[in-house]
């Protein structure tokens, strides 16, 4: 090799502002997605057949599963619900939590000479777990 | 036509999964990307801060794995491809996927609704051709070891600025 140049690390302004327009919700769901194609993905390959193989054996066009795997799909419970059936993953929780008590606590504390401090406690109990949230903030 | 170009890395899609490329034009100061970006954020704002993301993603999380691309958009074998986009979709971006740790983005553009018409549109046409020829010329430098894959297969090293003949 005559040069072993590496390359440069290069910083668009463009791309900056279009990244900053991106709500983390919105960066969670497209996450979300990708994640779940992969999740099918590799299914799919556990069980030994491939893109092609699969949409026979459901009975579906290969564009369809291409779709799936794309991680672009906003999947239907309908969906979600065949490729359990076909495949050793669970894609969907339809379990009904029982006995969930919700308490949300605001507690203000004040002294004389001294700052306002504001807790806030939400416990969220039910018959297997508790956990417990606690904010605390100093007032501006 | 001449394109002096060189590889860039784009520092805010690369991550721990994926490298993500593109090509640095010398004569505009800019990348294929960021005029694919130019060219339709008044128009498409909204898919392309979707396929902003999704690169985000690949390249800080999942990697670039095969499924989220459509793949065969160029000559056998050369890894010319082009993030999935759906029928709905208004935009095609062309990409160079080397396995699941290094991409490099291309341009693209608006996709006509009907095959025919993809088949036939002029700037689309280009952008592939674009692509076709710097894989062409990346395998070639690769065949004369004036390119090469860090050992790690994140980043090249070697000879990153090339003359395209379009």
């Amino acid at each position: 090799m005559k040069t072993k140049n590496i390359p440069k690390t290069y910083i668009s302004p463009i791309i900056d502002s279009l990244i900053e327009d991106i709500s983390s919700d919105e960066l969670e769901k497209i996450e979300t997605k990708m994640r779940l194609a992969i999740k099918i993905a590799d299914a799919i390959e556990a069980i030994g057949l491939n893109k092609s193989q699969f949409a026979e054996k459901i009975g579906k066009n290969n564009s369809e599963i291409s779709k799936w795997l794309s991680g672009t799909h906003n999947f239907t419970t309908d969906t979600l619900l065949l490729l359990e059936d076909n495949l050793p993953i669970k894609l969907v929780n339809s379990e009904i939590e029982e006995n969930v008590i919700l308490y949300d606590v605001n507690i203000v504390l004040r002294s004389s000479g001294h700052s306002t401090s504001r807790f806030n406690f939400q416990n969220l109990i039910d018959s297997n777990k508790l956990e417990r949230y606690i904010s605390y903030s100093l007032p501006a | 036509m001449d394109m002096e170009c060189t590889l860039v890395k784009l520092g805010q899609y690369s991550g721990s999964k994926t490298s993500i490329y593109s090509v640095y034009i010398e004569g505009e100061k800019k990348t294929l990307y960021d005029k694919f970006l130019e060219d339709n954020i008044l128009n498409f704002k909204d898919e392309l801060k979707d396929i902003s993301g999704r690169l985000l993603t690949i390249g800080k999380v999942t990697g670039a794995r095969e499924n989220f691309f459509k793949i065969n958009e160029g000559a056998p074998g050369d890894g010319v491809c082009a993030l999935y986009d759906d029928p709905d979709t208004n935009l095609r971006l062309y990409c160079i996927r080397y396995g699941m740790s290094l991409v490099i983005l291309g341009g693209g553009g608006y996709k006509p609704k009907t095959i025919r018409a993809l088949q036939e549109d002029a700037k689309l046409e280009d952008e592939n051709n674009i692509i076709k020829v710097l894989s062409k010329e990346i395998t070639q430098r690769m065949k004369d070891k004036d390119l090469t894959f860090t050992p790690d297969y994140m980043d090249f090293e070697g000879e990153l600025t090339f003359k395209l003949e379009l």
